[in-house]
């Protein structure tokens, strides 16, 4: 679904106002700065990335038909960057950051923590994946991106595609299924 | 009673079966408790991932995008024209002063640095032993035409004025130009 908002912002953006850029930057920065962070699994190099996401959408935004959805759109350009970013850092599986999540504080406090401690494996079982594989669970699960999608944007064959997903899956749930806190 | 395969329960749960396969499927999935239990493993895990909270941003990001795109943003138009204009007319007057330039190495050719040490050594004596300043005379070149006249200097004056300009619009802070 198109917003009317962004459609205006990037109308403007095209026209050279850096400040409706500004503004959209503002809107999608924290969906964009999530991509980066489940991939990357570091709190700076997610904010260096969410950046240059966003100079990378600035310099492309010429080509981008504005009659589609904006924030998929430069979700995909953070999950490119971050896929090319990890090919060039090698296999070194980061520490991940201590975060707090966005818990609904109406639960009780043992609650939220119990989810916290929760959401903490499943990010650092993402992390423990392969490249090829935290992509793969990225567009498909958070991005939900068709299996075709996924091949057009990762410019891999079908086949390869869906074997990444399945295998991924397997992995993450025999990690979350090994890990006593989950 | 052959089990489903991996493949199968996950293309079951992404929903990209054919409805007839879909069926084949949802009835043995009611009669195999095994494929029916890893189904559920499987759903699980989706679920996990689907709760996946989303991290707060700390910092408003925008600023910074911003003045990176401030920084490679290119020149102005009136700028770029100044500076244009700037290149052609140095051009333009290095051309007519050329017998000036001409001249003036010409000259210096005719000095050898030998010559010019010598002469600054001796001014130098001269203007120690007596704490004044030496009186010297500067002879004119004959340069064949006159430097003074009004087109040449209003030509520099033009040249100077816009070189000013232009730099100084080139040295300022483009946020400060373009926000």
């Amino acid at each position: 679904m198109i917003d009317p908002i962004d459609r205006d912002l990037i109308i403007r953006v095209r026209r050279g106002e850096t400040e409706a850029f500004g503004q959209l930057v503002f809107r999608a920065q924290a969906a964009v700065f999530n991509v980066c962070y489940r991939l990357l699994g570091e709190r700076r190099e997610a904010e260096d990335m969410t950046q240059e996401a966003f100079i990378r959408a600035w310099e492309r935004l010429h080509t981008f038909d504005v009659d589609r959805p904006f924030l998929p759109w430069i979700r995909r350009v953070a999950a490119n960057l971050c896929l090319n970013h990890l090919s060039a850092r090698g296999p070194d599986s980061p520490e991940l950051d201590d975060e707090r999540d966005e818990t609904d504080s109406a639960f009780g406090p043992a609650l939220v923590v119990e989810q916290h401690e929760r959401s903490e494996v499943i990010r650092a079982a993402l992390l423990a994946l392969p490249p090829r594989y935290r992509i793969a669970i990225e567009l498909r699960h958070f991005q939900e991106l068709s299996y075709d999608e996924i091949a057009q944007f990762l410019d891999r064959p079908l086949s390869d595609v869906k074997s990444d997903l399945f295998r991924a899956r397997k992995m993450l749930a025999e990690k979350l299924k090994h890990d006593p806190s989950v | 009673m052959t089990h489903l395969s991996d493949d199968t329960l996950n293309e079951y749960l992404d929903e990209t079966l054919a409805p007839e396969l879909k069926a084949e499927m949802d009835l043995h999935l009611a009669a195999c408790e095994l494929c029916a239990s890893r189904l559920l493993e499987l759903h699980v895990l989706f679920d996990e991932l689907e709760s996946l909270p989303e991290l707060h941003l700390r910092v408003d990001l925008s600023a910074a995008i911003r003045a990176r795109l401030v920084d490679g943003a290119p020149l102005p138009r009136p700028v770029r024209w100044l500076a244009l204009t700037q290149s052609i007319v140095a051009i333009f007057t290095a051309i007519l002063a050329w017998p000036l330039i001409e001249a003036f190495l010409q000259l210096m050719l005719l000095v050898s640095p030998t010559d010019i040490f010598a002469g600054a050594t001796l001014l130098w004596l001269e203007a120690t032993a007596s704490l004044r300043w030496p009186e010297f005379t500067f002879e004119m070149p004959a340069w064949g035409f006159d430097p003074t006249s009004s087109s040449l200097v209003i030509v520099m004056a033009g040249v100077f004025i816009l070189w000013v300009v232009a730099n100084s619009l080139l040295i300022i802070p483009r946020s400060r130009r373009i926000l």
